[in-house]
């Protein structure tokens, strides 16, 4: 050994411990001796064994690594003492004496632990389908992980820090191998690993006394961290409902959470509706609660409005079909109570399609939000009781039908909402319904179903950001698509949206709109597909004098879609009291000729108030980068204010800014319409309301020519597209019926102005 | 979405040991076929899910190229845009502009060349029309490209 070389195994070994010390800062877990070892190593003679020596307690195995990254020989400690339900940390002391550098792999010798390595997957996703996964899932309650990006230095000697999480109380037995080099193939069978017996001792009941704003129970949404960004419990341990594609958990006042002791930080809230509160606690020796009165910074139902994100899946995408074919109602009740949303819209779709049809009852249900599978919670060691709530009966679900997955998934997807019988006639399987929509939303319509589009900016990608503007998208996927065959034959009611840049969503609906058709745009998630982050990303809210509750809850607030001042958008601006000074009738308001009318209401946005906030920096990423709809997109320059747009025929004629701080703000537009048409208000990216008609002396609105033309040619590229994958016996009727849209929309151009 | 080529130096990939399990998930299904580099799955939501048939392909020479299979159950008609992350800056991929076809089952091939022998470590970020990536990473293959 040269004392050169020496010297750079003292550096690299400095540095490495170094960072091993700010980890374990970070994490709250700091070694003793650790100081001292980096203190022998900063010494120009310092002897490698002694630091080891400092060392020891923490070190549970040391392995000696070959030329090629494979280890050739392993010791380890045989008793290891962990703590249930969090992370404990070790060393693995690395001899490397041929200073071989790449890349650190730790492993599991067996089952899950190799399926479940990746980062963000969970166990439960990656399980085999068995008759009884229980036993699996019990199997699997120790993980290894090497902390951060360490890679294999060169050093002669290195401690590689590994954390260890342990889900069960008391003795376990696990294994743990290192290796290293330039890729996954430094295992083999056969390879140095080694055993250890682990001691787990119990984690600490953490009650959670988190109340709504006037003091009541109810479901929220929690985030757990510890220092070092650990989210509790950890992702890949979880089942339902817990997702493993959150950060997040919900719970209700009086649940327990079981942490280690710790220094944590909780943040809580309950969606957009309400603030987001970061509480820092530390967790000790005994049982604690963790006290938390929620803020809620607008209350859509003191104005009558009530949410509703109709557009969520209970299986399918995210969400793992083995072992359960999705997860229960009483799964997605917890979600949707826990953002305060009234009416949940749980859509069937093609995976887990026959199973999940067991919830269709046609009716709305607000069920317990219980701990699905008993026997899999008790695998996982779930040792938590759910509890209802003072806001329980605040949200209902429907069990509905998204035609996603089905034939006809090239023509969109038809969303039915309010069905009475799931079944489309002389079918027994998705496979055998019809290969395009109109006969789907006919039979739907047939049997007073709420029909309409999923997510219609998908594939609606165009050049141009001004809006309107009147480039033809390619149709490229599963956005608009039939809608604008569909409405002119008076078989939809809705498209759905909040989803996508809104120059993609929103452009064909103020097209079809001015060519005279009448559509109402919804905001929808399409949870977990389209967005994993939570239900009621996107949503609609609906003016109703009732209140969405019980059994006919959602037909309460379906009853109350098509009423204009309906909303949609990401929930953090609202309208209420909206008023126009005219005479109204079902089809819309009226003035006559040269009369001025008054636009106004009452808006209410929320923004950050720090423009230089990690939310607020949303505003900077691309428009058409997720999330889209957000009122951060809002903001004017840095300040705390937001625009209101009047817009006629989709085009702006008055606007107004208003301070977003929560509170409300009247506001007024009083315009001059020379012809009839339609009005609409919005804070775009943010907040949307549905077209007001409005009838000009008695005139009926003249299509928009340029508008219709777009339709028109619009439905032409769509059947270029789409046509082709519609069955050949359904072929000819399509056509004809595409034609037909076609035609109409040029007759309407031609008629326009 | 006109540029669905870029590299980005220093990524550091995953350092957790992974395994091609062939335990597709919903809609991504890994064909038999030995030759297909990466399974692409495309769902009827229209969301991306990537699986790799092996975590290290070794290619001889300094060019080559990656099959993809993609079944596509969206009838997806986009391109299929790849971000690309990798440590060499002296790797580059050619990504096929040509949209889909909307057939079920269709196969692609990335062109990829390097200045030299050596390994390359790469994240690959599969999409189409959609503006969510996938907050589980399904739409993202981890491997490492060895040219001999």
């Amino acid at each position: 050994m040269t004392t050169e070389s020496h010297q750079d195994d003292l550096r690299l070994l400095r540095t490495n411990l170094e960072w091993v010390s700010r980890q374990l800062a970070l994490a709250g877990e700091p070694f003793v001796g650790l100081a001292e070892a980096t203190a022998i190593a900063d010494q120009e003679s310092a002897d490698l064994a002694a630091i080891s020596a400092v060392l020891a307690d923490h070190v549970i195995m040391s392995v000696e690594l070959d030329r090629s990254g494979f280890a050739r020989s392993t010791e380890s400690k045989k008793r290891v003492e962990t703590v249930t339900g969090g992370w404990s940390h070790y060393l693995v002391e690395v001899l490397n004496p041929t200073s071989a550098v790449g890349r650190l792999w730790s492993n599991l010798p067996d089952g899950l632990a190799f399926m479940t390595a990746r980062e963000s997957h969970a166990i439960v996703p990656a399980l085999y389908d068995m008759l009884d996964n229980a036993p699996m899932i019990r199997g699997e309650g120790v993980m290894f992980e090497i902390v951060g990006d360490q890679v294999l230095t060169g050093a002669r000697r290195q401690f590689v820090l590994v954390a260890i999480f342990t889900r069960d109380e008391g003795p376990a037995t696990t294994y743990l191998a290192i290796s290293a080099g330039d890729g996954f193939f430094g295992f083999h069978v056969g390879h140095q690993g080694a055993s250890f017996e682990l001691e787990a001792r119990a984690s600490i009941p953490v009650t959670l006394e988190v109340r709504d704003t006037n003091g009541a129970s109810c479901t929220f949404r929690l985030t757990i961290k510890d220092g070092a960004g650990r989210v509790f419990p950890p992702r890949k341990m979880r089942i339902a409902p817990d997702m493993f594609f959150h950060d997040h958990i919900y719970r209700s006042t009086g649940e327990v959470v079981f942490l280690p002791p710790g220094t944590y930080t909780a943040t809580v809230t309950r969606g957009p509706e309400y603030l987001c509160q970061q509480i820092e606690f530390v967790v000790a020796d005994t049982p604690r609660s963790l006290e938390a009165t929620l803020i809620r910074w607008v209350t859509p139902s003191d104005d009558s409005y009530y949410s509703g994100d109709m557009h969520i899946h209970a299986a399918g995408c995210s969400h793992y079909s083995l072992p359960t074919e999705g997860v229960s109602p009483e799964t997605i009740i917890r979600h949707v109570r826990g953002e305060a949303i009234d009416v949940g819209g749980v859509l069937n779709w093609g995976p887990c399609y026959h199973y999940q049809k067991q919830f269709f009852t046609g009716s709305s249900i607000s069920p317990f939000a219980g701990l699905e599978h008993p026997s899999l919670q008790e695998a996982n060691g779930v040792r938590w009781e759910a509890t209802a709530t003072d806001r329980d009966a605040e949200s209902v679900l429907r069990y509905d039908l998204e035609v996603s997955g089905f034939p006809s998934g090239h023509s969109g997807h038809p969303v039915l909402l309010g069905l009475t019988d799931p079944e489309y006639p002389s079918t027994s399987s998705p496979k055998d319904w019809p290969s395009w929509n109109l006969p789907i939303m006919q039979w739907a319509r047939a049997q007073g179903a709420i029909t309409g589009y999923a997510h219609c900016g998908i594939g609606m990608g165009v050049e141009s950001d001004d809006l309107p503007n009147w480039e033809i998208p390619g149709f490229a996927s599963v956005g608009l698509n039939e809608a604008l065959v569909d409405v002119v034959h008076g078989a939809i009611d809705f498209i759905g949206s909040a989803q996508e840049y809104p120059v993609y969503e929103l452009n064909s609906w103020y097209h079809i709109l001015n060519a005279g058709f009448d559509l109402i745009m919804m905001g929808e998630t399409d949870y977990p597909c389209l967005f994993d982050e939570r239900v009621g990303v996107g949503r609609t809210y609906v003016p109703s004098g009732t209140a969405p509750r019980g059994d006919r809850g959602a037909e309460i607030y379906l009853a109350g879609i098509r009423d204009p001042r309906t909303y949609f958008g990401d929930g953090r601006s609202h309208f209420s009291q909206i008023q126009l000074n005219a005479k109204q009738s079902a089809s819309g308001w009226s003035i006559a000729k040269g009369e001025s009318l008054r636009v106004s209401a009452v808006v209410r946005a929320w923004i950050d108030e720090d423009p230089a906030s990690e939310v607020a920096s949303i505003r900077h990423l691309p428009p058409y980068a997720g999330p889209a709809w957000h009122i951060e997109r809002a903001r004017v320059g840095d300040s705390r204010h937001v625009t209101v747009e009047l817009i006629e025929n989709g085009l702006p004629i008055a606007q107004t800014t208003v301070l977003a701080n929560g509170q409300p703000q009247a506001i007024t537009f009083d315009v001059e319409l020379s012809e009839s048409g339609w009005l609409a208000l919005r804070i775009l990216p943010s907040a949307h309301t549905q077209a007001f008609h409005i009838t000009v002396a008695d005139a009926p609105a003249r299509p928009i020519r340029t508008s219709a033309e777009w339709c028109a040619n619009a439905v032409d590229r769509l059947w270029a597209e789409v046509g082709k994958f519609i069955a050949q016996h359904e072929r000819e009727e399509a056509k004809i019926a595409y034609a037909q849209a076609s035609d109409e929309y040029r007759r309407r151009a031609a008629e326009g102005r | 979405m006109a540029d669905h080529v870029h590299h980005s130096g220093n990524h550091s990939a995953s350092n957790r040991a992974e395994l091609f399990v062939g335990v597709a998930h919903d809609c991504c299904i890994v064909a038999p076929d030995v030759q297909v580099h990466i399974a692409v799955g495309i769902s009827a939501e229209d969301r991306v899910s990537a699986i790799p048939r092996h975590r290290r392909e070794v290619f001889a020479g300094s060019s080559g190229a990656l099959l993809l299979e993609i079944q596509n159950n969206g009838f997806v008609t986009s391109p299929l845009a790849i971000d690309i992350e990798s440590d060499n800056p002296d790797f580059h991929f050619v990504v096929d502009p040509t949209p889909l076809t909307g057939e079920l089952l269709e196969r692609r091939e990335l062109a990829f060349h390097s200045s030299g022998p050596g390994w390359t470590s790469l994240a690959l970020r599969f999409r189409t029309t959609s503006l969510v990536g996938d907050l589980a990473d399904r739409d993202r293959v981890d491997m490492m490209i060895v040219c001999e």
